[in-house]
């Protein structure tokens, strides 16, 4: 493997060239617009859109009236109205949509339709959605999910702790921020069916979705899904594609979509916030004997996979510890805020906050060296998974740790700068790929000869900027020892592609790589059989190699050439299909193959400011062998940035359901000029007899950032922060609180 | 006097747009990232992702200086040289694009067409920015991907492939 | 290749009028009193609009007015034309501290002290308040001359600014900080700015402090300058200061708590750092 092959898709971003699914464009394409509530909770009342039709240029208006099949959407549970008929939940709930002759004149259509609504009162909280008298957002109550998980007695377990830690922490509600919004073209087909070109994590859930909103047979469904920019999780859950598609059958005219950046902030979901409130004790060893963990998430109005991730955070609420006695209590509470859902680290950045920030202050309490205690808690690598199941074995955990430690020990970070504190944390992370036990989480390949002769390897995946092309270009040569002129990648497109389940949950590289192993000597066979009879050539001389089939070093038969002479298709094509491997424990939800992170922060602190500089980053990751060096590193580099957002700048904050940041004006993102120096360390050694090949990196370098940059703070000024992003007026106030200011007669830092 | 603004039929902009010569139909006040992806140029290798001039994925080239191209309206363009992503590297690719394809600079590539830009622009005021000049050239450009870094070994291999 | 359709429009579209002169400006402004606005680089009209805010049935354009634009000095002044963009004022020294926290270098391509002027926002504001900074503005009954503090007071976009002059003065003696939400390219969470010569170890009785609260507030501390004015600088003067800053500060009914401990800290570590001496 070259491992910094360039990718294939480089030219065409780098010039312009590629055509996004919302730069696509039809004849005679009509602009929708989306008409959203006007408040956060409702009833409606009435929906009148006779002032609306009337405006020159409208070609269409729907309501709830016109959805012919399932009026809901949802990966799980379809609980989302495609249009509310009775009742608004959260302010980006869709009441009506338009399709007019230009974006203008659609804007002001929906600005003619005309709504009343019964105001109700608002669930911005999910204490007050648990309040004894909240009205209820579904008949059953408030409560959207509840998932524990108990082992021993942790009442038993707290009597025999020296050192008691007790704390609640707050994470925020991040937005993806994907750089291209939602949307694309919605195309009526002349058989009466569809072909939608817009961006998705799924297509064949996308088209699934649809056929049931629809009423339309899913074989009339396109999805051409791919390329998008950028989707972070964001864009697995359906978001407009059901009104372009209502609206290009009733119109019969194409009909395109583009979420405007306000638009894409107000329906889009958010990562869940939580406040998770965990009890740890410890022996005066710093063996942690119990460990008790409450998760309130906030999950909106909505299902989507709010239960999964509440799972996932469940789950790893010991991370990569052994603890004796643990007890998880998770509820995902439902409100009238923005729908939570998916985001990269699924439940994993949340918890593994609260979690990593225990084992610091259990440290200082125990009298230990955070790196120390967590060793004497740290998982084997034959040690069961956390749920009690059997996983792969792994040494991930002590590898990355052990990097992280040999670097602190290495670097000099502390400087002397007048007015500045600097510190220096580290933390780790275990994080499950696929979608866990009991979980549909297939997958699939197909290799085959084109009538180009080229070698053409398909997967129902997405490129969304993760470099899932560039993974599968390179593990193909691999696999095949061909050169990449030969190759050909088909993806994105429900017409062309096989089922390899959704480009999610860190498993694309990980399936590519078994498809690749389950087809690679069925495929080289079978060409080389097809060769055998064009060439009469003994089929055990023959095999793969650039440009087509080889007898020793020489070239017999290009594979044009092959392709030009074959009977019949099938002879040159090979599919499959399989399960993404699970635990052979019926534990639900439970994972099999972990990746782990370790994280070393380096902080300055101003302390006339109270504002946080990360000077430093870098990340260890287990997760297998590298397969592209720039796509890898590109990952942990942007997810670790992703999270050093969440860290210290990005709160999508909302009150009374309504959104405090409607732009990038108020939603910060860092700049480059927010990103320290980033380093990735790979460690790529797999225990041996490991089978599964390299596991997928998308989420992994998301996950540890936050606290590691938080036990920078600690190490720099002595305080503990429970709420992130760090508030700087938190931090000033803490400094002014112990005295520590600078020339309250106690000068502290001199400026000279 | 009453004050009723007269029914306003498009206008011809005339401008010179990556190298030639043209003259486009548009309404005055239409933004011209709009004209540029959906007005006769169909140049849709500028982007649109925030459309108030805070994430630079619009950036343009004006008169050989960076601009938010949502934040101009048509007439602002009357007479002026207005360079796209597609006026980069025409016929052969710009240094800058071959160094962003070689050092991972891109990843979902939404960003790309204006870091480009933008990079470009820096390069023609300044050949040998330091990487404090890299950082200030190139602060208005948000990517969600890279975390920057692949962005910056891009900068300074165009760098030393000018040289 | 597709176009929108522009068969159908829902109202009539905006019309720009370039003006070629101050006096082709103010005669449409006062063609159309209240269906215009004055328009040079349009950033803040264009964000506004994609916020929501319908353009005027008039735009007057003064990009094309060359008295505007470019730098001069004489011996005492800097002065500058309003609708020079940014990127090009950063050449004058006094303001190279501060126009690199302007926005993005794409926007200060276009915007303009100017536009920060007559829409009455802009982190260049308080900066241009510390350095005694006077702008002409002319109007229907003619041009005359007011401090920005005085113009602040006016109304938003209706005299027309053609200069700005700022004083020379030692760079030393000014100071700019704004305390943004990131490193770069963010509003003002606080904007600090002052003027403070030092003149044979005393401080000048003409000293400024600004204090902005990153949005519309840009105010001097006249109290504190009192506090300040024509003293030494030793340790217990500046502890003077500071409880003079607690208590101005306090008085600014709109300040949170933490833009007055941050204001407080930023200008107490400027007279430090001027202090001759260490602290102790």
């Amino acid at each position: 493997m070259s491992k910094s092959r360039k990718r294939p898709d480089g030219n065409d971003k780098v010039t312009g060239q590629l055509a996004y699914l919302t730069d696509r464009t039809f004849p005679e394409m009509l602009y929708a617009k989306v008409l959203r509530s006007a408040y956060p909770h409702a009833r409606i009342r009435s929906i009148c859109t006779e002032r609306a039709k009337e405006l020159p240029g409208v070609k269409a208006i729907i309501t709830h009236q016109d959805v012919p099949g399932v009026n809901g959407f949802g990966i799980i549970t379809p609980d989302q109205p495609v249009f509310c008929d009775e009742t608004v939940r959260f302010i980006g709930d869709a009441v009506a949509a338009v399709a007019a002759t230009s974006v203008e004149v659609a804007e002001e259509a929906i600005k003619r339709i005309d709504v009343t609504y019964d105001v109700l009162s608002v669930l911005d909280d999910p204490a007050k959605s648990l309040a004894k008298d909240a009205p209820k957002l579904r008949d059953d109550g408030n409560v959207l999910y509840k998932k524990s998980f108990t082992k021993g007695d942790v009442a038993e377990g707290f009597k025999h702790c020296t050192a008691v830690v007790e704390e609640t922490y707050h994470v925020p509600r991040q937005m993806h921020a994907y750089m291209e919004t939602e949307g694309g073209v919605v195309v009526p087909e002349a058989d009466g069916g569809i072909t939608v070109y817009m961006g998705t994590q799924h297509g064949f859930k996308d088209q699934f979705q649809l056929s049931r909103i629809l009423d339309l047979p899913k074989e009339s469904i396109r999805i051409v899904s791919s390329p998008m920019g950028g989707s972070f999780g964001g864009k697995d859950e359906l978001n407009v594609q059901p009104y372009a598609a209502l609206l290009a059958l009733k119109t019969n005219k194409p009909v395109k979509l583009h979420q405007t950046r306000a638009e894409s902030v107000i329906s889009s979901i958010k990562r869940h916030p939580m406040a998770i409130t965990i009890k740890t004790g410890a022996d005066e060893t710093g063996k942690v004997i119990a460990h008790d963990v409450k998760i309130v998430a906030d999950t909106g109005p909505y299902a989507t996979l709010g239960p999964a991730i509440l799972d996932f955070a469940v789950e790893h609420s010991a991370g990569p510890y052994r603890f004796e006695h643990v007890a998880v209590d998770g509820t995902s509470v439902l409100t009238n805020n923005a729908v939570s859902g998916e985001f990269r680290g699924f439940g994993g950045n949340q918890i593994t906050f609260a979690l990593e920030n225990q084992m610091d202050r259990l440290a200082e309490q125990v009298g230990m060296c955070p790196l120390a205690l967590r060793k004497l808690n740290l998982r084997g690598e034959h040690d069961l998974g956390p749920l009690e199941q059997r996983i792969v074995p792994t040494t991930g955990a002590s590898d990355v740790l052990e990097n992280v430690e040999r670097l602190k020990d290495q670097l000099e970070f502390k400087k002397d700068l007048p007015f500045v504190r600097t510190g220096v944390g580290i933390a780790m992370a275990m994080h499950g790929g696929g979608l866990g036990f009991g979980r549909l989480d297939g997958a699939g390949g197909r290799l085959s000869l084109s009538d180009e002769g080229k070698i053409d390897v398909s997967f129902g995946f997405e490129e969304v900027g993760q470099g899932i092309v560039a993974v599968i270009e390179e593990l193909t040569i691999a696999a095949l020892h061909c050169d990449e002129n030969d190759i050909t990648i088909t993806i994105g497109d429900t017409n062309r592609v096989p089922h390899s389940g959704s480009t999610t949950a860190s498993r694309g590289t990980s399936m590519v790589w078994h498809a690749l192993e389950r087809m690679k000597q069925e495929f080289k066979e079978k060409l080389c059989e097809q060769a055998a009879l064009i060439t009469d050539e003994p089929v055990n001389d023959l095999c793969l190699g650039t440009g087509g089939i080889y007898k020793g070093e020489e070239q017999v038969l290009t594979y044009r050439s092959l392709r030009e002479q074959v009977t019949s298709e099938a002879n040159v094509v090979v599919e499959t299909s399989f399960d993404f491997p699970t635990t052979p424990d019926e534990v639900d939800g439970g994972h099999y193959l972990y990746t782990f992170a370790g994280v070393l922060a380096a902080v300055e602190v101003d302390l006339l400011t109270g504002q946080v500089n990360v000077t430093h980053l870098h990340q260890a990751i287990s997760a297998g062998e590298v397969v592209n060096e720039l796509g890898y590193k590109g990952q942990i580099e942007g997810g670790g940035v992703m999270s050093l957002g969440y860290s210290i700048m990005e709160d999508m904050g909302m009150e009374q359901g309504h959104y405090l940041k409607p732009n990038f004006d108020t939603y910060m993102l860092p700049t480059i000029s927010d990103v320290p120096r980033l380093s990735v360390d790979a460690i790529e050694k797999l225990p041996d007899g490991d089978v599964h090949g390299p596991r997928g990196v998308g989420e992994i370098g998301t996950v540890a950032v936050a606290p590691a940059i938080t036990k920078a703070i600690h190490d720099a000024l002595g305080i503990w922060i429970n709420k992130i992003p760090v508030d700087p007026s938190t931090i000033l106030q803490a400094i002014e609180k112990e005295g520590a200011t600078w020339w309250n007669e106690q000068p502290i830092v001199s400026h000279k | 006097m009453v004050e009723r603004a007269t029914d306003c039929k498009p206008q011809m902009i005339s401008m010179t747009l990556n190298g030639e010569r043209v003259s486009i139909q548009a309404n005055e006040t239409d933004r011209l990232t709009d004209v540029l992806r959906h007005g006769e140029p169909s140049l849709t290798g500028t982007k649109l992702s925030c459309g108030i001039g805070r994430c630079g994925a619009c950036s343009v080239l004006v008169n050989g200086e960076l601009v938010n191209s949502c934040l101009l309206m048509a007439y602002q363009v009357e007479g002026a040289s207005v360079t796209t992503i597609e006026g980069v590297g025409k016929g052969s690719l710009d240094p800058i694009q071959i160094a962003f394809m070689e050092e991972g600079g891109f990843q979902c590539g939404y960003c790309t067409p204006g870091m480009v830009m933008a990079v470009k622009a820096l390069l023609l005021e300044n050949p040998e920015p330091n990487d404090e000049q890299i950082v200030e050239g190139l602060s208005g450009n948000i990517c969600r991907c890279t975390g920057y870094e692949g962005i910056k070994r891009a900068v300074r291999a165009a760098i030393r492939k000018q040289n | 290749m597709v176009n929108q359709s522009t068969e159908h429009t829902v109202k009539a579209n905006t019309v720009v009028r370039i003006a070629h002169s101050i006096e082709e400006a103010l005669a449409l402004k006062v063609q159309f009193p209240n269906s215009s606005r004055f328009i040079s680089g349009g950033t803040l009209i264009q964000l506004e609009r994609e916020q929501g805010n319908e353009l005027p049935e008039q735009l007057i354009s003064l990009e094309r007015i060359s008295s505007l634009f470019g730098i001069e000095e004489t011996e005492g002044y800097v002065l500058i034309g309003a609708a020079t963009p940014l990127n090009q004022c950063a050449s004058v020294e006094l303001l190279q501290t501060v126009i690199p926290t302007v926005a993005s270098k794409a926007v200060r391509n276009r915007a303009t002290l100017g536009g920060n002027l007559m829409y009455m926002c802009g982190d260049t504001i308080p900066a241009l308040i510390a350095l005694g900074a006077t702008v002409s503005i002319v109007e229907e009954n003619g041009e005359r001359t007011v401090s920005v503090t005085d113009f602040l007071s006016l109304r938003v976009n209706e005299p027309i600014v053609t200069q700005i002059h700022i004083p020379k003065e030692k760079i030393e003696s000014f100071f700019y900080q704004k305390v943004g939400f990131r490193k770069s390219f963010s509003k003002s969470q606080l904007t600090v700015a002052s003027m403070i010569s030092i003149d044979k170890q005393r401080v000048q009785s003409n000293v400024r402090l600004v204090f902005s609260d990153g949005e519309r507030t840009a105010i001097r501390l006249p109290t504190t300058e009192r506090v300040l004015g024509g003293q030494k600088l030793t340790k217990s003067v500046i502890q003077k200061v500071s409880e003079s800053l607690n208590e101005e500060l306090a008085r600014i009914k709109t300040a949170t708590t933490y833009q007055r401990m941050v204001t407080k800290n930023l200008f107490i570590s400027e007279l430090i750092n001027r202090m001759e001496g260490s602290l102790e």
